[in-house]
């Protein structure tokens, strides 16, 4: 089931992303930074195909990515990290490391979509755990300006094991919504 | 004594600079320059839907720009140089005022005819425009996506100091006004003169100016087939000496085309109310409230599709009788897909669109998966002014690990929308 919504949506959202100004009217080598926050971050830690516990936060994210520009298309590597201090004053960390691809659709209001995969992981900082699996990642953005382009992202990570402190489960999902500014050199 | 201009395609390579130039000064579209003929655009928008502006059928000389004054006697057609030879004329002038029919109606009523035959083109509106002011211009659009205007728009006596007497020179213009792109579609001038045939200036105001009714008339037929296939003729000029333009052909010009509908994307932001209905946990099944904000933008993909793009955040409250969530869930949701609008307007229509939702559900005690995949059918149209009203339905069907609480809904919702 884990494998089939990762694919379907996947498949659904096949748009790319693309930062319009600096990204559209250049070719080459470009990269950037951003940082944001996500108002919707649910982490469910599944036991038996049910919910056996969760968490939910508002996180502040942080990104890099790096990559190669062609026409309306780009092709980057990227690394995100989403932090916050639970309960417990445990700090966690989840990322998506991976691969990103970008298209831009001309004429559509400014805005773009996008999209990426790669490995997902999940830390308790100060703690042993530690988890990883699959992430995916879609979005919708709009450059502001020659540099600056906001992004709103969908992730869901896809944990093969727990990564939290005295909790049981088989296995742990994050999904989360995400506002990013990023700032780009091209 | 004539001025041809070779056809296209038949140019001779010494000419081609020589004409350019002169095109340049014209504001017809010149096949030298364009490679876009008037077939090749008429035939680009083929089936569709014409207004056409039928001029009044007689011409109106007050609207001349050049002169200050009302004159409505033969004094309207001369310009500033010729002045002097026109009153030292005097006496041999006739100071009736001029009743000019204008063969524009002419031309553009066979140019329509020919235009349905053509290019499948249909008349949806037909009326009198006597004065192309952005007023009537915006009305005229309104009616339908293309607007279809041929008028005289020079007019002028030319004087030869040597033997006293003038020539006359005139030209119609077509325009058709594309609705959709904001823009000219077509802007074509038909231009010709009679050099050789001089008279004095007297020839030209009797009878109420007989003799230049007679002149536009005479060469109605010619710029039509210009108009149409591009044919040339021989007293066809290339530019335009002394000529007076009537305030008509300015105000098309300069016309600004409104935007209702215009343009390749739009762009909306919304408030949207929903209900969602879930049949299961059983027995009474599952009620959600939302209340959300979103943007939605679209691009045009052909006359009557386009690209829709929708995000959503949204805020939810779960009613699962008999316990009521009074925690607040927080969503969001991405659509996309294709609208489709019937009458090619971009603020109305009905669009299709694939789905992806998320939200805190199992966090706040809902039994619902974090996310899920679905479809939406929006209604979109105008409901006062820009403001736009939106009435959806849609289909949820939540996904994840939590087997159990992968239950699909019905969403029904209504909003409001505003172009940003």
């Amino acid at each position: 089931m884990r494998r089939t919504f990762g694919l379907i949506l996947l498949t659904l959202f096949t748009a790319m992303a693309w930062g319009q100004t600096g990204l559209a009217t250049s070719s080459g080598w470009f990269s950037g930074i951003g940082s944001g926050f996500a108002p919707l971050y649910i982490e469910e830690i599944i036991a038996d195909d049910q919910l056996a516990a969760g968490a939910t936060a508002i996180s502040p994210t942080f990104s890099l990515r790096t990559g190669w520009v062609v026409q309306h298309y780009a092709i980057y590597l990227m690394t995100e990290q989403n932090i916050y201090v639970n309960e417990a004053q445990d700090t966690s960390t989840s990322g998506l490391t991976g691969l990103g691809i970008s298209y831009l659709v001309p004429g559509l209001n400014d805005c773009y979509l996008s999209a990426g995969a790669g490995l997902a992981s999940k830390t308790v900082i100060g703690d042993d755990a530690f988890a990883s699996g699959t992430g995916l990642q879609l979005g919708v953005g709009r450059p502001l300006s020659q540099h600056f382009t906001l992004e709103m992202n969908y992730s869901y990570f896809s944990l093969d094991s727990v990564a939290v402190p005295f909790a049981v489960g088989e296995r742990e999902t994050i999904t989360s919504l995400q506002f990013n500014l990023l700032f780009l050199w091209v | 004594m004539y001025s041809a201009r070779t056809s296209p395609g038949h140019c001779q390579p010494s000419l081609v600079l020589g004409l350019s130039v002169l095109c340049s000064l014209l504001l017809s579209s010149c096949a030298l320059l364009s490679p876009k003929t008037n077939d090749d655009r008429m035939a680009s928008i083929s089936g569709q839907a014409l207004v056409v502006s039928v001029p009044a059928s007689n011409l109106d000389l007050t609207r001349l720009q050049n002169s200050a004054r009302s004159e409505q006697t033969i004094m309207a057609l001369v310009t500033a140089p010729f002045y002097r030879q026109a009153f030292t004329t005097n006496g041999n002038r006739n100071g009736s005022k001029l009743v000019v029919d204008d063969p524009s109606r002419l031309i553009v009523n066979n140019l329509v005819d020919y235009y349905k035959k053509e290019y499948q083109s249909r008349i949806v509106a037909k009326g009198t425009i006597n004065n192309i002011d952005p007023q009537h211009l915006a009305h005229a659009v309104q009616q339908g996506d293309f607007v279809i205007d041929v008028r005289v728009s020079d007019l002028a006596l030319i004087g030869n100091a040597d033997n006293q007497q003038f020539h006359l020179q005139a030209s119609y213009q077509l325009v058709v006004v594309d609705r959709l792109q904001a823009s000219y579609l077509i802007q074509d001038r038909c231009a010709f003169a009679e050099p050789g045939n001089q008279q004095m200036i007297r020839h030209f105001s009797d009878n109420n100016g007989q003799a230049v009714a007679e002149f536009l008339r005479k060469y109605a037929a010619d710029c039509l087939r210009y108009f149409a296939q591009g044919t040339l003729f021989p007293a066809q000029l290339t530019t335009l000496k002394d000529t007076i333009k009537t305030v008509q052909t300015t105000s098309m010009e300069k016309a600004q085309i409104p935007a209702s509908g215009k343009g390749t994307s739009y762009g909306w932001l919304g408030l949207n109310s929903s209900v969602a209905l879930y049949q299961e946990p059983e027995p009474d099944g599952l009620t959600l409230f939302a209340l959300s904000a979103s943007y939605t933008v679209g691009k045009r993909l052909s006359e009557q599709m386009s690209l829709m793009v929708n995000t959503e955040l949204n805020i939810l409250q779960a009613d699962s009788f008999p316990t009521f969530s009074t925690q607040a869930i927080y969503g969001a949701s991405l659509g996309v897909g294709a609208a489709y609008h019937p009458n090619s307007r971009l603020d109305r229509g009905v669009a299709l669109l694939a789905t992806g939702t998320m939200g805190q559900f199992l966090q706040q005690g809902v039994n619902l998966s974090t996310s899920g995949l679905g479809f939406q059918l929006v209604a979109f149209r105008p409901l006062l002014g820009e403001l736009q009203g939106t009435v959806r339905y849609g289909f949820t069907q939540h996904l994840g690990a939590t087997t159990a609480a992968n239950n699909g809904g019905h969403l029904f919702g209504f909003g409001l929308a505003y172009p940003s």
